[in-house]
């Protein structure tokens, strides 16, 4: 029995079990206690604070709960509030001065806290060294795993190992079950024949051996299923053993959230960050409730979690917030004695004495609805929408905001939740509340790939592929992102066919030259196609979907112009992925007063005033293979953790064996339970529960040859139906319990047409619920950018120039006349000047740059260079499209290498830096705040102007961009790729570090004589200002500087970001330095210089949101 | 005089079984075909299972070969079969290496049982030959047939698609109209393929037209789906999931409201004809109008033709 937390005086030990259930308070306790050592620890800065949670969201949830409490806390201890009941303030008042300037210090240092998901932190891991990885689905991981089970299949047939008819989809389980367990055992049954024995172990040994290969060749790039494994291997290397020892020096305190939702791996990497016992200091916090532990089917373990938590000191939070007391009372009641599963026991908790109340009226707070014997599943969907209306027209609940003078108010439909185990039931319920006037909106019930604006894209994807196709253009017009209907023949009018397929060439060029989110931000200002997809009940839906498929497309073509074959393909790829994967799941739509429909893994760590769950009674009866083979662990009686093993017997027949069977829909069954136990603690005031009081419907269904689904389902007791029943029985003896049989309620329409004449109100305040954090990128910020200066008040930035971007006329080679005429008087010395133009040559080019090995070429060496320059450029551009300016470019880039950088630089070219002071294509991802707070490219330019001197290059920019025209919002989680990070050794034994971008523009004009006054300092100014390079820099400047304080969060190191410096490649040349009013530059190189604490004002003001 | 326009049997086929679909592809030219990506690049083919046109197209060229030869197939070890199977190899069709052998063995042992099949079941020399005929309709339009094996009295359909004969049965209903009318009254269509995705089992049905239907009632329909045919060029007739019985009748009952929202709930309705005609938030009254003519429209071609399954794999053109 664990004791209560003592929030003010609880010690963080070492392996501290900290047991929260649902609605007991789990985050404020996580937040309390880390501002709590935050405000009281001199020597702990927030930076050595490691907090790790199960999904993206969740951990971009408590960082946001974590800044808002100690803002929060700063504030009450600043302006004392005497009702304020917070302990953590009355703990922190004893020293307040210091804890005041202790939490400043935390505000001020908060984009150093590692708050991440465990991939994250294995990223963190694998980077330290060396190894590249990424925090998302790899498709090439998946095409790997398939050409792995074919070679196995190959490899079989060509040793005639006598295995015939093993399916590649089997084996293609096979593989990934493999690949994401290391103690994976194929297991031919205990008592197998001998035959099946050596078939097994062959097999065994070809598996092993594939999946070694797999990951011996991943490990410089693993995927996201390999991470976590290969971190742990690095983190126990003992060649590298200043990794781990780099992690354990810097994390102080640590906490797992969701530790319910782990796995063994997992467990191994944190043992190893912060490793427990004597000799150790770090301390690390175990937060979970294996009561919610319903993530099984994304490979968390909850016996995991029980490993690691046998035997630790625990406390627990055992006072319920969320709910009112009858709703809690009946909770104790229907779970009370009940398993969740071996060793997961229920507990009662208590109301807390706030909630000793009924806060709904006409209603009871808890209710049983009936359905009798449910034979046809679509029936299931009316039941809920009567549920649905019935209390939108009877109930009443207790609002505290409410303007009566009773307090007591209707029931509105965002105060409803409808929780779905299966996304089709789900969508049924939501398009029947649509239907009779109730709105609806979805979550996480299925993935947007299956959804009504993925087949819109899809139409006009397939109609850009071959953008003269009628057929193709003639579905586009009828599609739903259009106004034309092909039923009364708009779609098929020759004037609305010819708009769409002007459009569509527009857009085809936009894809191609500026990629997906230009794409989509010219489809979405086509006014025709805005009021199209954003009309009518799904218009938010449509909305929603659009920004989630732009987020998603955009992040798989890297944000740069693509093909529509390759946007295609990555539909394609989108359309293959799990559904209950994370990046496709169904977002929440934004419209605010509507009711939310969604599957109960969706709403884990939400809350709702009035809760109905719809579909949870069944039973599982079959062994769910949908992406892995079945396996199980043997019970073990000590620690010892029993290998995984994987059914041998299913890779040669296709069906599991019966042991293999009994204990996955036994595990299947408990992790059911937990789903009931989540969906039941969700309410605040009010619990419809749907259930059966019929005989087990899966014992209905199953026919005399299920012998083995009827011994499971026997064998564990209680069922999900037979909890359902002894939840009715239990309720019998709680007050404030009604049962209704689903025949007596009244038809929804009835009850909607009762409640027609309600009166109008003012659209409501958006319901908290769980939101992704908007993904944006530069790209999308320009372009929004883009958009307000085709606006009335574009004069200050039309003081600088237009010229020809790289990205604006990609193939578009009938515009030359537009450049210099022909035979400048210094044509030859800049021989990149005049290859063609265009995305996929900046593409191109990029690509060479960055493949550039240097290290072996001496300076001066020219010879060298050109021939290294000469085997990157063709491995790169041999086979392409600029096949015919091979000598060219080679010549040009070689050049360009060569060529004194100047300013910030000083003589130094890009040779002279080698490949050991350059790094390539650095990706990140940067939290700007959040939707709550205001961050635009206006506060970016005051902030700018504030710093520069008035002659600063820049100081024009800053104060264009300084108005209120430029409110555009940057907030959101950005995604960016540099170029380039140049690294030059400074006086104090440091590094300065250069932002570094390469740029193809032609900036040369009709009326230019000489390339060298088309590539001058004025030219790229104008260039850089038109198209907001600075911005750019100055955003990727603040991730690099907050990357170096994540490194040293104590500021000792002496490592800084300088500036930055935009390569126009076509204008350099090696022999024209020149000095001007700026000092020596070379032609096609800006650099600049940033003054001292712009970045730490940078990254304050994007991380604060409010101060 | 300007040429007749021309149908089908194939057209008036989809007519009868999906008029939606017949609107778009004949009305409107959409073909509602979807441009998707099935293989991993770097596999190697060890089967069918993906291929499964590629499976057909060798089982057809493998059939026309026997018949050229008038055999019921060969063994394995005949130099027919030999010169065929490396023959086959060569395409580029079949898996890799060893994989090939598999492959082939089932095509054998398709067309073979097939072919066996085919002559048991009708006792008339194995190969057909190929019958066409153009039917001059009285309302002005033309009718064309192409039979592939047509031998008196039967004919035989041969597929090696599992799922032809549930696509196609009301285009051998009108093939069977369209031999009547010009004076070959033959009892029926009989088609055989296999019984599931690459079985080796090989299934028969048919299709029988009703005994009353004679030369001039078979006259008679067909002109009257070609009327009809003109009409849903021009106008969309969907089902919402709905069946022919139902729309016959001019009525918008609950039930039938219940079952078109049920339609529309599904996570599948964006991949359905409806979808790219309707969009996402068709109005049951407004489709399905009191006023509207689709009832008739139903009621008529359900009337023209109706196909009725009986015991044992026949089905009767009522």
């Amino acid at each position: 029995m664990s004791r209560s937390l003592s929030l003010s005086a609880q010690s963080l030990l070492s392996r501290l079990v900290l047991q929260a259930s649902a609605g007991t308070g789990k985050t404020y306790s996580i937040t309390g206690l880390v501002v709590r050592e935050l405000g009281t620890q001199q020597d702990l800065r927030i930076g050595e604070i490691l907090i790790t949670s199960f999904t993206r969201n969740s951990a971009a949830d408590l960082e946001k709960a974590i800044r808002e409490r100690l803002l929060d806390t700063l504030e009450l201890l600043r302006n004392p509030v005497a009702s304020s009941t917070d302990p953590i303030v009355a703990t922190l008042r004893f020293d307040q001065e210091k804890a005041i300037r202790l939490l400043e210090r935390a505000v001020q240092e908060f984009d150093t806290a590692s708050i991440s998901t465990i991939n994250q932190l294995a990223i963190r891991v694998l980077a330290m060294a060396g190894i590249s990885a990424k925090d998302e689905t790899d498709d090439r991981a998946e095409e790997v795993v398939h050409r792995a089970a074919n070679d196995l299949i190959v490899e079989f047939r060509r040793r005639d190992l006598g295995v015939p008819g093993i399916s590649e989809d089997r084996l293609c389980k096979m593989v990934r079950t493999f690949l994401a367990n290391p103690d994976a055992k194929l297991w031919p049954g205990d008592s197998p024949t001998r035959e099946t024995a050596r078939l097994c172990r062959q097999v065994s040994r070809e598996l092993v051996r594939t999946v070694n290969s797999i990951r011996a060749r991943n490990r410089f790039s693993p995927p996201l299923s390999d991470q976590i494994r290969l971190a742990c291997e690095i983190l126990s290397d003992p060649a590298q053993p200043w990794i781990a020892e780099d992690f354990r020096r810097r994390f102080k305190i640590g906490f797992v959230d969701e530790a319910q939702d782990t796995d063994d791996l997992q467990w191994a990497m944190f043992n190893r960050i912060i490793p427990d016992g004597t000799g150790h200091t770090g301390r690390l916090t175990i937060v979970g409730d294996p009561k919610q532990a319903i993530y099984g089917f994304r490979g968390a373990d909850v016996g995991a979690y029980l490993r690691a938590t046998r035997g630790k000191s625990s406390v627990s939070l055992g006072e319920n917030f969320r709910s009112d007391k009858p709703v809690v009372d009946a909770l104790n009641a229907m779970f009370e004695g009940s398993s969740l599963g071996a060793g997961i026991n229920y507990s009662k908790v208590t109301a807390a004495a706030v909630n000793h109340v009924t806060r709904v009226r006409h209603v009871a707070p808890v209710e049983l609805i009936d359905v009798g014997r449910m034979t046809n599943q679509d029936k299931l969907p009316r039941v809920v929408v009567a549920m649905v209306a019935r209390i939108l027209s009877t109930a009443e609940v207790w609002d505290e905001d409410c303007a009566s003078n009773d307090k007591w108010r209707k029931v509105r439909p965002s105060d409803i939740c409808v929780l779905t185990r299966t996304g089709a039931v789900g969508l049924g319920v939501q398009s029947r509340l649509a239907r009779i006037g109730i709105p609806a909106v979805v979550m996480g019930t299925h993935s947007v790939a299956r959804g009504e604006m993925f087949a819109h894209i899809r139409t006009l994807v397939e109609a850009l592929v071959a953008p003269r196709n009628q057929s193709r253009l003639l579905r586009l017009a009828g599609s739903g992102l259009f106004p034309y209907s092909l039923v009364d023949g708009s779609a098929t009018d020759e004037n609305n066919q010819q708009i769409v397929q002007e459009l569509l060439l527009q857009w085809g060029t936009v894809l191609r030259t500026r990629g997906v989110a230009a794409l989509f931000s010219s489809i979405i200002e086509t006014d025709l196609v805005l009021s199209t997809v954003a009309q009518g009940a799904y218009g938010e839906r449509r909305m929603t979907d659009l920004e989630h498929l732009v987020d998603e497309l955009y992040s798989m073509t890297n944000g740069r112009g693509v093909a529509p074959e390759e946007l295609h393909a990555c539909l394609m790829d989108l359309s293959n992925m799990d559904e209950l994967s994370e990046k496709v799941q169904l977002r929440a739509e934004n419209d605010s007063d509507a009711v939310r429909v969604m599957t109960i893994h969706a709403a884990k760590g939400l809350q709702f005033p009035f809760v109905v769950v719809a579909d949870l009674w069944k039973a599982e009866t079959t062994v769910r293979t949908s992406r892995s083979a079945p396996a199980f662990r043997r019970t073990a009686s000590g620690k010892r953790l029993q290998p995984l093993l994987v059914d041998f017997e299913w890779l040669l027949q296709g069906s599991p064996a019966n042991e293999t069977a009994l204990a996955i829909i036994g595990a299947q069954n408990d992790e059911r339970r937990r789903l009931l136990y989540v969906a039941l603690t969700r309410p605040q005031h009010h619990l419809s529960l749907v259930h059966t009081s019929d005989t087990p419907l899966y014992e209905d269904e199953l026919g005399p040859d299920d012998s083995r689904a009827r011994s499971s389902a026997s064998q564990f007791k209680p069922s999900i139906l037979n909890l359902t029943l002894n939840i009715d029985r239990a309720l019998q003896k709680v007050p404030g319990v009604a049962r209704i049989a689903a025949s007596q309620l009244p038809t929804p329409a009835q009850l909607v047409s009762a409640s027609a004449s309600a009166p109008l109100q003012v659209r409501l305040d958006p319901a908290e619920v769980l939101q992704n954090h908007r993904r944006l990128s530069f790209t999308g910020i320009s372009s929004r950018l883009a958009g307000w200066e085709e606006g009335d008040e574009r004069e200050q930035l039309d003081n600088f120039p237009e010229t020809v971007d790289e990205e604006d006329y990609s193939f578009a080679f009938d515009d030359k006349q537009s450049f210099a005429q022909e035979g400048l008087e210094d044509e030859e010395q800049f021989p990149l000047a005049r290859i063609p133009a265009g995305a996929a040559v900046g593409t191109a080019l990029h690509s060479v740059y960055e493949h550039l090995r240097l290290d072996s070429v001496q300076q001066g060496d020219h010879a060298a260079l050109t021939s290294e320059v000469a085997a990157v450029v063709n491995a790169f551009l041999g086979s392409s499209f600029l096949a015919g300016h091979i000598s060219t470019i080679v010549e040009g880039v070689a050049q360009s290498v060569r060529t004194p950088l100047g300013g910030i630089f000083g003589d130094k070219s890009l040779v002279s830096f080698g490949d050991s002071n350059r790094l390539n294509e650095l990706r990140f991802e940067m939290l700007i705040s959040d939707r709550q707070s205001k961050n635009t490219v206006s506060s970016i330019g005051r902030l700018l102007a504030q710093h520069l001197e008035d002659d600063d290059v820049l100081a024009d920019y800053a104060r264009a961009i300084s108005g209120t025209d430029f409110n555009v919002s940057v907030d959101g989680l950005l995604n960016g790729s540099l170029d380039a990070l140049l690294r030059v050794e400074n006086e104090h034994g440091g590094s300065n570090l250069i932002v570094v971008d390469y740029k193809s523009n032609r900036l040369d004009r009709e009326d230019d004589r000489r390339f060298a006054d088309a590539y001058s300092r004025e030219r790229m100014l104008a260039e850089m200002c038109h198209h907001h390079y600075p911005l750019q820099a100055l955003i990727y400047g603040t991730a690099v500087h907050r990357y170096l304080r994540w490194r040293n969060p104590t500021g000792s190191s002496m490592d800084r970001v300088v500036g930055f410096a935009y390569l126009f490649v076509r204008g350099m040349a090696p022999n024209l330095v020149e000095a001007d009013d700026w000092g020596n530059h070379s032609h096609g190189v800006f650099t600049w210089r940033a003054p001292e604490g712009l970045w730490d004002a940078l990254s304050t003001l994007l991380s604060r949101g409010r101060t | 005089m300007s040429e007749k326009s021309r149908f089908s049997h194939h057209k008036l086929g989809l007519l009868c079984e999906s008029p939606l679909d017949f609107f778009l592809e004949e009305g409107l030219r959409i073909r509602r075909t979807f441009y998707g990506r099935d293989t991993h690049a770097g596999t190697l083919t060890v089967d069918f299972a993906d291929r499964y046109a590629d499976f057909r197209r060798l089982c057809e060229d493998y059939l026309e070969f026997c018949t050229k030869q008038h055999a019921h197939g060969f063994g394995s070890d005949q130099p027919e079969w030999i010169e065929w199977s490396n023959r086959a190899r060569l395409t580029g069709l079949l898996p890799v290496g060893k994989f090939a052998d598999t492959s082939l063995e089932t095509i054998r042992l398709v067309v073979n049982k097939t072919l066996v099949d085919v002559s048991q079941s009708t006792p008339v020399p194995l190969l057909g030959k190929k019958f066409r005929s153009d039917l001059d309709l009285s309302i002005g339009e033309k009718l064309e047939m192409e039979i592939e094996r047509f031998s008196s009295p039967v004919i035989k359909s041969i597929s090696f698609d599992h799922a032809h004969f549930s696509r196609n049965r009301f285009a051998f209903a009108v093939q069977l109209l369209h031999l009547s009318a010009i004076g070959i009254m033959l009892p029926e269509v009989a088609h055989f393929s296999p019984k599931a995705k690459l079985s080796t089992e090989i299934s028969r049905r048919s299709v029988v037209l009703e005994a009353a239907i004679d030369q001039k009632e078979a006259l008679r329909r067909l002109n009257e789906l070609v009327r009809l045919a003109r009409i849903a060029e021009k106008t969309p007739f969907p089902m919402f999931g709905l069946k022919k019985s139902q729309l016959r009748q001019q009525t918008s009952s609950s039930v039938l409201k219940e079952q078109f929202e049920s339609f529309i709930a599904d996570e599948g309705y964006v991949t359905t004809s409806e979808f790219s005609v309707y969009g996402m938030e068709p109005q049951f009254d407004s489709v399905f109008s009191s006023s509207g003519s689709w009832n008739v429209f139903w009621q008529e071609v359900d009337d023209l033709v109706s196909i009725s399954h009986k015991s044992k794999g026949r089905y009767v053109v009522s």
